[in-house]
């Protein structure tokens, strides 16, 4: 069985119970986005995937094989994370060259021109990387390294525009030529939204929804309108949120609605994935569907 | 192979350290040489005389092992490297290290001695002679003191940077009311409880024992290194599995 | 180009128009070559799955195809195609929606025609 396979996994750290009976499947080749609030879980999610720490119960296995104390199938592994894993006092490219010796495929020449286009001057050293450089620097190790399964955590943390807009075409471009699996794991979503195939929503250590975007939003609709018609037309159904402004109501759904089944004075549009994501973890939201 | 990328890295990590460390010890002996040299003649005798470079080596070594683990764990992991394999490297890198260690000393001794030879007042020489004299008497086998030493300094210093790499995991595992407790605790015992203990209830019979297995440990009643050796290897070996105990349960920290 | 992401249309089905938006407005000439999926997911800063969607909705529709080691094409005939699909499609997509808002305005056949006509000559 190809992918990461993560298998009832829970992991607690004193009292706080960052992953609850967590079980979720990376196949190979797409790009996933690994959606969560701030605390949610997504980076224990990670570590505990690359054996960066260890999980109270379960297991993950990668391509078949556990992971724990497996090098290589944690060499097809490639994460990058806020914290800083590299010596202050490192060079950058002395940083590329350590990484390629234990990441055989890692390409070099592209490391350089990706830097070259982000505009990083390998010379420097790791401490003197601002919070920007420092994610786009580790984003270059990462789709530098040509492992089959890239873990980015929090990429665009930092990053300004221009950036995130390079970030999103340059991880594209790569994904076209190498295909690898790819999980981004971020609290922005609607820039992610375009890019990733499959949605994996986490909340407080547990896997709400796992399936793919189109599938997940192919049920989701907003109704908005006059107050006491929405109500009728909702009633019974599959409701995520509401909204209210003066006599004017907003409701989301996660169930499909037949356009001609509207009636007139009611609007329907489609939820966009944030918009989803949002009304899917509010605590003070409606029922979870 | 990981492991083989693993060790690289240690060993070029240790690079510029063990690199600054050998020059200094070189220029310091042979700024010692000199003012030897030049203090003989008129003055009467002088006698210089340096031997045991090899226990600032051991120092070093000692130092080196504890400062060792943190970053290079958190880089191999980062990395996908096992801890299995990262403990692996620490004790292949940690031989070698040894080994170029022991072998830069013996070269030195050498070096030392045919600085002394030209003049009867001053004696360079290494540690080897000082400790196990009476084995040496009589002149002695140079190329005997020389591999003996080699060997003797190779398992001594790869002791010593494992006791630094335990000491170095240790705290890297414990949490900061641990490490109080620990960095407190321990010399406190051993520098003031034990031996006030000692003095005032066993009448110096700890320390005494202390001293007896120490001297037997390293051979010095017979005057054999071998017996040393034994030790070294010894004291390796646990220190090597108390350290793979500490390491296969180490996490990363942020 | 723009994509819309929170448009009722799904996105492959997005591009899939802006192709033929491309095609009918002479944009992408009959036998030329078009963008690769990679060149519109990055383009659009959308997945490459869906844009192959995308090009597989207008390759089913005999819009392009695909010339082995080189690319997607072009088909001839394709501007024309596109003109009758849409031609077929204008009613449902656009004229029940004006007839549906004029009644909803109370404007009359009469009123609506003469501003059908203005519209022609403007």
């Amino acid at each position: 069985m190809k992918g990461i396979e993560v298998k009832n996994v829970s992991k607690a750290f004193g009292k706080v119970n960052a992953l609850r009976d967590v079980s979720v499947t990376f196949e190979k080749e797409k790009i996933y986005g690994l959606l969560g609030r701030n605390g949610a879980g997504k980076s224990t999610l990670f570590n505990v995937i690359t054996n960066r720490i260890f999980p109270d119960e379960g297991m993950v296995f990668i391509d078949g094989e556990t992971s724990a104390g497996n090098d290589s199938a944690l060499q097809k592994i490639f994460m990058m994370s806020e914290k800083n894993y590299y010596p202050e006092t490192m060079r950058l490219s002395e940083v590329i060259r350590w990484t390629r010796e234990f990441y055989p495929d890692f390409d070099t020449e592209y490391a350089r021109e990706l830097a070259g286009r982000f505009g990083l001057d390998l010379r420097k050293k790791v401490k003197g990387l601002s919070t920007g450089y420092g994610s786009i620097f580790k984003i270059i190790l990462t789709l530098s390294s040509n492992a089959d399964y890239l873990l980015f955590d929090e990429p665009i943390l930092g990053l300004d525009a221009n950036h995130r807009d390079m970030f999103y075409k340059i991880l594209l471009e790569k994904y076209s030529q190498n295909p690898c699996t790819v999980v981004l794991s971020t609290h922005l979503i609607e820039e992610v939204s375009g890019v990733i195939e499959d949605v994996v929503i986490i909340r407080q250590g547990e896997i709400l929804k796992q399936a793919s975007q189109e599938e997940l939003l192919a049920n989701a609709f907003v109704i908005t309108g006059n107050a006491a018609e929405v109500d009728r037309f909702t009633e019974g159904k599959k409701i995520l949120g509401t909204e209210s402004l003066g006599g004017f109501k907003t409701v989301y759904l996660s169930e499909f609605v037949e356009k001609s089944s509207l009636p007139s004075g009611l609007e329907l549009s489609k939820m966009d994935l944030q918009k989803y994501f949002i009304q899917l973890t509010n605590h003070e939201g409606g029922e979870m569907a | 192979m990981t492991w083989k990328a693993a060790v690289k890295y240690r060993l070029w990590e240790s690079k510029k350290s063990i690199l600054t460390f050998f020059i200094i010890l070189m220029l310091l002996t042979a700024l010692l040489a000199c003012m030897a040299v030049s203090f003989t003649g008129d003055t009467g005798s002088v006698t210089i005389s340096i031997s045991g470079m090899e226990f600032g080596a051991g120092i070093f070594a000692f130092v080196l092992g504890i400062t060792s683990f943190r970053d290079s764990f958190r880089l191999m992991i980062q990395n996908g490297v096992s801890r299995k394999t990262i403990c692996l490297s620490m004790l292949v890198s940690g031989l070698i290290l040894s080994g170029i260690m022991s072998v830069l000393c013996g070269f030195l001794n050498v070096l030392g001695k045919w600085i002394s030879a030209g003049d009867s007042n001053v004696f360079l020489g290494g540690a080897m002679e000082t400790l196990y004299f009476p084995r040496y008497q009589g002149g002695g086998n140079g190329l005997q003191i020389l591999m003996e030493g080699i060997l003797f300094f190779f398992l001594l210093f790869a002791a010593v940077m494992a006791a630094g790499y335990f000491i170095g995991v240790l705290y890297y595992r414990m949490n900061k009311a641990c490490k109080i407790a620990v960095s407190v605790g321990v010399p406190g015992f051993f520098l003031f409880g034990l031996p006030i203990f000692d003095a005032v209830v066993t009448h110096g019979m700890i320390y005494r024992g202390f001293f007896e297995i120490f001297q037997r440990a390293y051979g010095f009643p017979t005057a054999n290194p071998y017996m040393g050796m034994l030790t070294s290897l010894a004291q390796l070996l646990l220190l090597s599995a108390c350290i793979w105990l500490l390491v296969r349960k180490a996490v990363i920290k942020d | 180009m723009e994509i819309r992401f929170e448009d009722e249309k799904p996105i492959f089905l997005q591009i899939a128009e802006q192709i033929e938006d491309g095609i009918l407005s002479g944009a992408f000439c009959e036998e030329t070559q078009i963008p690769s999926t990679t060149e519109i997911s990055v383009g659009y800063k959308i997945n490459p799955a869906t844009a192959l969607k995308g090009i597989n909705l207008l390759v089913d529709s005999g819009i392009v195809y695909k010339k082995r080691g080189v690319g997607m094409f072009v088909a001839s005939g394709a501007a024309k195609k596109i003109m009758e699909k849409r031609r077929k499609e204008f009613y449902q997509k656009y004229i029940i929606k004006v007839t549906g808002e004029a009644k909803k305005l109370q404007l009359t056949q009469k009123e609506l025609t003469e501003m059908i006509e203005r519209g022609y000559k403007g």
